[in-house]
C-alpha cells in the first residue's frame, strides 16, 4: 500500500473514532449520561501547547478560524516567544523561498537541528551596567546585531511586516570571552565551520523555507589596562564597528585596543519546523550566503579556507 | 514492588520497573530509599490510574525517550511519529473524552512523558482533518469572531 494511502486510512479511520466520541449519541432511558466535549481550555496553558505541537502548520492556520481564543491558541495564554515565532512561521509562508543551490545543502544539513533559543538572546542582550574591572590584559568578543529589517531594506527582497522578533534597532552586545562569550547565555559564537571542497555539491538537493531575522557580526577584542564600563562600550545605531573606539575613547581614555578582529558575520535565519516546540529552528550561514544563492563570499571563502 | 495509593485511597501494588516510568515516583522512591512505605497518588484517581497502569505495563520495555530524538529525526520520522500511533495506543486512546482529558493531567503529573505525548497526539487528531466547525463542535466553542474580524482572518489564511 503507498505510505499516503496508509497514512491517511490509518490517520482517518483514528480520529474517526475519537470524534465519533464528541458528537452527541442518542441516549436510551437507560443511558441518562451526556457526552462532555472535550474540556480543553481547562487544560494548563503548557499542556494546550503541548498539544499544538503535533498539529501541522496548516492545521494551525485552519484552526485560527474556531474562535477568538483558539486564533491563538498560544497567544493569548503563554509567554510572548511562540506567538512571535508562530507569526514569523506564518510569515514565512508569504515570501518566495530561497533556493539554495547545492552549495546549500552543507549549512541546513550541519545546523537545521537547532532550536531556536529566543531566551539566550534576550538574556544575551539585556544590558551590562556593570564595572568590570579587567585583569592585565582581556579579551572579549562583540556581536553587532541588527534585525532583518535593516538589512534587506536595500534589497528589498524580504522586508516585511518590519519582523523584527523584539530586537533593537542595531545594537552590540559585549560578552566577556571568559564567559564563553555568551554573557552567560546558552549561545555560543558561531563556529567556523571548514567545509571542503568534495563535500561541496554532493547530498540530495533540498528547499528550504526560511525567513531572515537578524544579523550579527562577531569580533574579538583585545584591551589592556582600563577599566571598561561594558555599559558605555555601544554602538549609537550603526554598524560600523570601528565607531566604538572613537566613540569612548575620551572617557575611558585610558584604555587601549591592541587587537580588533572580525571573526565571522552570520546571517541568523528561521526555520519553519512545527514539529519544535518553539515552531522553529535556527540556520545561521555566513553572511550573504543566501542571498549569494547559497555560495559563500569570496570574504567568507576565504576566511574558511584560509584556516585549512 | 512499590505500593501506590490513589486520590480515592484504592492501594495498587506495582512492579518497580512499571512504576518507575513515572518520574514523580521514581524521584519520590530516590528520595525514600529503601521502604515499604506507600506512595500517596494526590492527583489522580484509581479510574485514571488503571489507564496510567495499563499503559505503563504494555511500554514497559519501550526503549526511554531520549532528549535527542527530536532533534535527530527527520522530517519524515517526525511526520510519521506525530501521525501513527500503534493498533493498542488507538485502542487505548479509544475512550470518553473526559477520561482522555484526566490521562493527560495524570501523564503530566506523574510525568510520564510518552504518555504525555501520545495522550496529546490523540487530542491533536481530534483536530486534524476537521474544519472549524467540527473542532468548534468537538471542543464546545462558540464561534465569537465578528464578521469582520472572522473576514479578516479567512483572509490572512488564504493569503498564507
Amino acid at each position: 500500500m503507498p505510505l499516503t494511502s496508509f497514512l491517511r486510512r490509518s490517520h482517518t479511520s483514528f480520529s474517526k473514532r475519537l470524534f465519533s466520541r464528541s458528537k452527541p449519541k442518542s441516549k436510551s432511558k437507560s443511558d441518562p449520561t451526556p457526552v462532555l466535549p472535550f474540556p480543553f481550555y481547562t487544560l494548563p496553558t503548557e499542556l494546550q501547547l503541548h498539544v499544538f505541537t503535533f498539529l501541522t502548520l496548516q492545521e494551525l492556520i485552519t484552526a485560527r478560524l474556531v474562535s477568538r481564543t483558539f486564533r491563538f491558541p498560544n497567544v493569548h495564554l503563554t509567554r510572548p516567544d511562540p506567538r512571535r515565532l508562530l507569526n514569523l512561521c506564518l510569515t514565512i509562508l508569504r515570501v518566495p523561498n530561497p533556493n539554495p543551490d547545492s552549495l546549500s545543502k552543507e549549512y541546513p544539513h550541519a545546523h537545521l537541528d537547532r532550536h531556536f533559543d529566543r531566551a539566550a538572546w534576550v538574556h544575551l542582550r539585556a544590558p551590562c551596567p556593570e564595572v568590570i574591572t579587567p585583569r592585565i590584559k582581556v579579551s572579549y568578543w562583540r556581536s553587532s546585531e541588527s534585525p532583518c529589517a535593516f538589512w534587506m531594506a536595500s534589497k528589498g527582497v524580504l522586508d516585511h511586516n518590519g519582523m523584527c522578533p523584539g530586537l533593537p534597532f542595531a545594537l552590540c552586545t559585549l560578552c566577556k570571552k571568559d564567559t564563553n562569550a555568551t554573557g552567560g547565555a546558552l549561545r555560543s559564537p558561531p563556529a567556523v565551520n571548514r567545509v571542503s571542497g568534495a563535500c561541496l555539491g554532493s547530498g540530495i538537493a533540498m528547499r528550504v523555507p526560511m525567513l531572515f531575522v537578524w544579523m550579527s557580526m562577531w569580533h574579538e577584542m583585545v584591551c589592556r589596562e582600563v577599566d571598561v564600563r561594558w555599559d558605555l562600550l555601544r554602538l549609537s545605531n550603526t554598524v560600523a564597528w570601528m565607531m566604538i573606539h572613537q566613540r569612548h575613547t575620551p572617557p575611558v581614555a585610558s584604555y587601549r585596543f591592541l587587537t580588533s578582529m572580525l571573526m565571522l558575520s552570520n546571517e541568523t535565519w528561521l526555520i519553519l519546523d512545527s514539529s519544535s516546540h518553539y515552531h522553529g529552528k535556527v540556520l545561521e550561514p555566513p553572511c550573504g550566503f543566501i542571498f549569494n544563492k547559497s555560495v559563500f563570499s569570496p570574504f567568507t571563502r576565504g576566511l574558511l579556507f584560509g584556516l585549512d | 514492588m512499590v505500593i501506590l495509593i490513589t486520590s480515592d485511597n484504592v492501594k495498587y501494588v506495582v512492579e518497580k520497573d512499571v512504576a518507575e516510568l513515572s518520574v514523580l515516583v521514581k524521584n519520590m522512591l530516590e528520595d525514600i530509599g529503601p521502604s515499604d512505605e506507600p506512595i500517596p497518588l494526590h492527583n489522580v484517581t484509581s479510574t485514571v490510574f488503571n489507564k496510567v497502569l495499563e499503559y505503563c505495563i504494555y511500554h514497559r520495555n519501550d526503549p526511554p525517550p531520549s532528549d535527542d530524538d527530536e532533534g535527530c529525526a527527520s522530517p519524515l520520522h517526525k511526520y510519521l511519529a506525530s501521525h501513527i500511533c500503534s493498533e493498542w495506543d488507538q485502542r487505548f486512546f479509544d475512550v470518553d473524552q473526559a477520561l482522555l482529558f484526566d490521562i493527560i493531567l495524570a501523564a503530566n503529573y506523574l510525568d510520564i512523558k510518552t504518555l504525555l505525548d501520545d495522550a496529546c497526539k490523540a487530542v491533536a487528531h481530534l483536530i486534524q482533518g476537521k474544519s472549524t466547525e467540527e473542532i468548534r463542535g468537538i471542543f464546545n466553542i462558540v464561534n465569537d469572531f465578528t464578521p469582520e474580524e472572522e473576514a479578516r482572518v479567512k483572509k490572512e489564511n488564504v493569503s498564507s
